[in-house]
């Protein structure tokens, strides 16, 4: 028997995970796939604090901290650069948005100035001359996603975390003792449990906890460019928040920005809307034009889950003592490993460092739901 | 703008246009999609210079080709040349690149022919500039009459080989040696299969006897473990191999001087635009890889069809008859043919594709790939020519816990660079099985990412004002 | 025009029995070379003994052509200042080729 297992390996399970096991507790993770296989393993890895919601912009700057910092806390390089980030406006009302949205983070503590098009042009040469303002962030960067699932498999190996890997769990159930979860490979017991489940928090809450928290599946596109000489420097994106763009150490550069392609929790990321994927390319080389002579190398989709208000839900699952949630997180790839270390504070029985979110909030009533004996 | 067919066909080789045909026989409208500038795809490919009768007298492939180009233009599908298709969805919508920008084009059903990839087994130094493909070999030599490095040492498995040592001679070129894997017996084997095609075994016999007279060395059951040169290649290190094509350990090695090389392992289905659509693949070392599942009418899923080496290396003589069943196929479904009309029709392809299969299959299965040569890749030779991945570089990934070829990828880079995987993907997964103690099965199949091969984002893009770019409501603040 | 007289032995050669289009010139990094109008790009390189179009971009070592049929990625040159598969590049007059800084001075070597 586990002290706690923890359901789902991205960056929420996967972090979560290790704050506990070095707590002291005895750790179980099991992951359907492998580790950050999904979400966490294909985003974009931008780690922007000046583009996250205010109300998140602490979570955001303590996640970009500890993704600069993994190499002490979870003995592995993320690579982690910190590079800068510039947010452009290109007309009035992008510009009257751009200033609003950053006067809301800068009161929450986001490093942000605003900059005219000259100075942005210093910051970052090739930008288009169309920009009309600018917001610089110097603290955004970004980290390499494609390698953290390995970095977390060693680090968690390191803690003494077991790891079930290629392992669905088809059910969880509340027994005496704690928690049991049934999976192919058999039923794996914990005292605790931890849900991570990404964009199948729905699912899994719904079926294992009796609770209804409708999580809408996001399908994101994110294209890269074949290797290019130097073209930009910091992260890019716009006031409306549908760009990041970044060139990597490698010489390739990332496209991504939320733009919508077709998918679900059933299949995943399934199918490309071309219509928005020009889109998202178009206004990529229309901040960059030096980007029109390069090369697409790669499409490709993800999929994430937000709830109603936009917000993540970590905390306690109402009405199952010792089971918590964890995910729902915009930008969660920069914010993960801070939600991770709150939840473990919060389950090792310390004051986390800053407030959860408790999931109450987006639970609809749901008639069909049978509740889960207890 | 977009374009409307009832039947869009990805590749113009010889399943392509006969599927095309096919379709545009009983009256649908067809567009072919292909990136040469002719119809022929890869055995027919259309030569870049003017034929005169005396080839034509020569090779029986240039008259086939001229057959199926002729077909093609008197049938009415029509073509899209120099347009490569880097996008397909089911519904059916499909883009191409060509020389004027991006084509959009919708249709009621798709047929994929697109064909193979060649399969190249690293060995250190097949980097170097002036080794290439044995398939490639055949390009530069039908279709732009050019001879590589002189003398050239062809090297690999199966009746390429002979046909590219051959060609070269005749294109005034010189051949080192030709080094085949197989050994006579195991040609000796595959006689009953070919002897369904007596054309093309007499024509591959042929090319073995026209080398022996040229006094050309040819090395059965032997293997290149090594191409030397600094800038360019100067020798080639070549040994004898086992059953399993592993380099027989304290045998005999020898030298040769070359100038060139052409190296091929056999080829493996080019089926990335089925693995887009999602349609479910199995894996068959006996038709080259990973091959889409289909139905025998080669229906893969519902408005999309099949048809050629891109469903499992069958060769050309079957490549064009699974065409024309995929072409008639369609057209029943889009209700152009009654299911009487269509049994009629499709009885006959049918028993001739069986035929064709059989001599195809044979081929396929002498070339498919035993486990031995990628085993014995040494450990700091380049696997991953796009991201100079090296083989040890893949055993530490298994050692550190990849079990899938998307996890290697994710943490080496391996097939992640611009080729997506198609240079190294099957010596990278016979590895990683290695290393795991698995199979092919379990290590899997990369994921295949539009666009498929690098797409300039200006062709793509054409010209737009800020305007013009979709504006989707702002992300909540 | 500094064609190259004997090619080197690793040159491709094309087969003189073949009607090619006519005679045009190309530039290659900036030196003038002759290539049969409509032919790819590869062949008119490569009977110019120039076979490494660029390098590898991590290990620095140089590369060509190996699918011949726009796969590989190997044959990467730019034309006019766009990135081109050299294999399935066509020649057409006045076009302006250049290799990787490695390549270009490889071209320089085979040239002496
Ligand atoms: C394409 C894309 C681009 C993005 N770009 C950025 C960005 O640039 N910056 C940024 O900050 N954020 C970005 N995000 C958001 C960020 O990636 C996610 O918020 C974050 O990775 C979510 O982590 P997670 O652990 O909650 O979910 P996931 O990484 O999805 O992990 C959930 C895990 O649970 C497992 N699981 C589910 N059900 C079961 C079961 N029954 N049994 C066992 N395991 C199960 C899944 O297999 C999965 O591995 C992006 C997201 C996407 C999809
Ligand atoms: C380089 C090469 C040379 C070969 N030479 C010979 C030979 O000499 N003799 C022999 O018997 N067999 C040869 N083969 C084997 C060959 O695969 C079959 O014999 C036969 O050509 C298969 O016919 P097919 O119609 O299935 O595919 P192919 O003939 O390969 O035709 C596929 C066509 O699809 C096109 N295509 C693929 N992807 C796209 C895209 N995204 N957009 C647009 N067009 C696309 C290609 O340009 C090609 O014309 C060769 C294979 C290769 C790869
Ligand atoms: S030689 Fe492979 S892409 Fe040109």
């Amino acid at each position: 028997m586990h002290d706690i297992m923890v359901i789902g390996g991205g960056v929420m399970g996967c972090t979560t995970a290790l704050r506990l096991a070095q707590g002291g507790l005895k750790v179980l993770l099991i992951e359907r796939e492998g580790l950050c296989m999904q979400a966490s393993g294909v985003n974009a890895g931008t780690l922007s604090v000046g583009i996250k919601r205010a109300s998140l912009i602490q979570y955001a700057i303590r996640g970009s901290n500890l993704w600069r910092t993994t190499p002490e806390w979870a003995g592995f390089d993320a690579g982690f650069h910190q590079i800068g980030g510039l947010t452009l406006a290109f007309n009035d009302e992008e510009a009257e948005m751009l200033t609003e949205r950053m006067d809301a983070r800068k009161a929450n503590g986001a490093p942000i100035e605003m900059v005219g098009l000259n100075r942005a042009k210093e910051i970052e040469p090739g930008i288009s001359n169309k920009a009309v303002l600018a917001a610089y962030c110097p603290i955004d960067g970004y980290a390499n996603s494609n390698e953290i699932g390995s970095g977390f498999r060693g680090a968690l190996k390191r803690a003494g975390v077991e790891i079930k890997e290629f392992t669905r769990v088809d059910g969880v159930e509340r027994e005496d003792q704690g928690y049991a979860a049934r999976t192919p490979a058999g039923i794996f017991r914990g005292k605790r449990v931890v849900i991570a489940g990404g964009v199948w928090l729905e699912e899994l809450l719904k079926r294992d906890f009796g609770i209804n928290i409708p999580i809408t599946c996001r399908t994101n596109m994110v294209s890269v460019t074949e290797r290019l000489p130097p073209v930009m420097r910091n992260v890019l994106g716009i006031a409306t928040s549908l760009l990041t763009l970044k060139q990597s150490t490698n010489g390739t550069v990332l496209i991504g920005g939320g733009w919508q392609g077709k998918g679900d929790t059933k299949r995943g990321g399934y199918e490309i809307v071309p219509e928005n994927l020009l889109s998202n390319l178009r206004l990529a080389c229309y901040v960059i034009p030096e980007l029109r002579k390069a090369r697409i190398a790669r499409t490709w989709l993800g999929i994430e889950g937000n709830t109603q208000d936009v917000m993540p839900i970590v905390g306690d699952i109402p009405g199952s003592p010792g089971a918590f949630v964890i995910g729902a997180v915009r930008g969660g790839f920069t914010i993960g490993p801070c939600m991770g270390m709150l939840l473990a504070q919060y389950i090792l029985g310390k004051e986390p460092e800053l407030p959860l979110f408790d999931p109450t909030r987006v639970i609809v009533p749901d008639d069909t739901i049978e509740r889960v004996a207890s | 703008m977009t374009q409307s067919y009832d039947v869009i066909v990805l590749g113009g080789g010889p399943a392509g246009v006969r599927a095309a045909i096919a379709a545009r026989r009983q009256g649908l409208t067809v567009a072919v999609i292909d990136e040469g500038r002719r119809p022929g795809g890869q055995v027919y490919r259309a030569p870049n210079f003017t034929v005169s009768a005396a080839d034509l007298d020569a090779n029986p492939d240039l008259v086939r080709g001229e057959r199926l180009r002729a077909d093609f233009a008197g049938s009415g599908a029509e073509l899209f040349a120099r347009h490569r298709a880097w996008f397909a969805a089911p519904g059916i919508k499909v883009s191409a690149a060509g020389p004027e920008g991006a084509t959009w084009f919708e249709s009621r059903a798709l047929i994929l022919a697109t064909g193979t990839s060649e399969r190249a087994i690293p060995v250190p130094g097949i980097t170097l500039p002036g080794v290439i493909g044995l398939a490639a070999a055949t390009v530069l030599l039908k279709a732009h009459g050019a001879v590589p490095g002189s003398p050239t040492l062809v090297a690999g498995v199966g009746p390429l080989l002979y046909a590219v040592a051959t060609s070269i001679l005749k294109h005034g070129g010189q051949v080192a040696a030709v080094v085949d894997l197989s050994r006579p017996g195991e040609w000796a084997a595959a006689l009953p299969g070919m002897i369904s095609r007596p054309d093309l075994l007499a024509r591959g016999l042929g090319w073995m006897l026209s080398l022996k007279r040229a006094g050309i060395p040819i090395h059965h059951g032997s293997t290149v473990t090594a191409i030397r040169g600094d800038v360019n290649v100067q020798e080639v290190e070549i040994c004898p191999v086992d059953g399993n094509w592993a380099p027989i350990a304290g045998a005999r090695r020898k030298t040769i001087a070359a100038k060139g090389v052409a190296i091929g392992h056999g080829l493996t289905p080019a089926s990335e635009f089925a693995r887009i659509l999602a349609i479910p693949h199995r894996f068959s070392a006996e038709r080259g890889g990973w091959i889409p599942t289909l139905a025998p009418d080669r229906k893969a899923m519902d408005g999309v069809y099949i048809a050629g080496d891109c469903a499992g290396i069958s060769g050309a003589a079957a490549a064009e008859i699974a065409g024309t069943l995929a072409g008639l196929s369609a057209a029943r479904d889009l209700g152009a043919l009654t299911d009487a009309k269509y049994a009629e029709l499709a009885l006959p392809v049918s028993r001739s594709l069986a035929r064709a299969e059989r001599f195809g299959w044979t081929i396929s299965k002498l070339m498919s790939l035993r486990p031995g040569l990628a085993r014995a890749i040494a450990s700091d030779t380049v696997v991953c020519r796009c991201e100079d991945v090296a083989r040890e570089t893949i055993d530490d990934a298994a050692k550190a816990g990849a079990t899938h070829v998307n996890q290697l990828k994710s943490l080496t880079r391996c097939g992640m660079g611009p080729c997506q995987g198609r240079s190294c993907g099957e010596a990278a997964a016979e590895i990683m099985a290695a290393d795991t103690n698995t199979s092919r099965e379990a290590v899997g199949a990369w994921t295949a990412r539009t666009p498929l091969r690098p797409l300039p984002l200006d062709v793509l893009l054409g010209s737009y004002v800020y305007e013009d770019i979709l504006k989707p409501p702002p992300l909540p603040a | 025009m500094p064609e190259i007289s004997s090619p080197p032995p690793e040159a491709w050669r094309r087969d003189p029995h073949v009607a090619r289009g006519p005679l045009v010139q190309i530039l290659v990094d900036g030196l003038p070379l002759e290539a049969h109008d409509g032919e790819p790009l590869i062949v008119a390189l490569g009977a110019a003994g120039c076979l490494a179009m660029r390098r590898s971009p991590k290990a620095g070592t140089p590369r060509g052509a190996f699918c011949l049929m726009g796969s590989c990625q190997e044959c990467l040159v730019h034309v006019d200042g766009a990135p081109v598969e050299a294999c399935m590049e066509l020649v057409r007059s006045g076009m302006r080729v250049e290799l990787d800084r490695l390549a270009r001075d490889l071209r320089k070597l085979s040239e002496r």
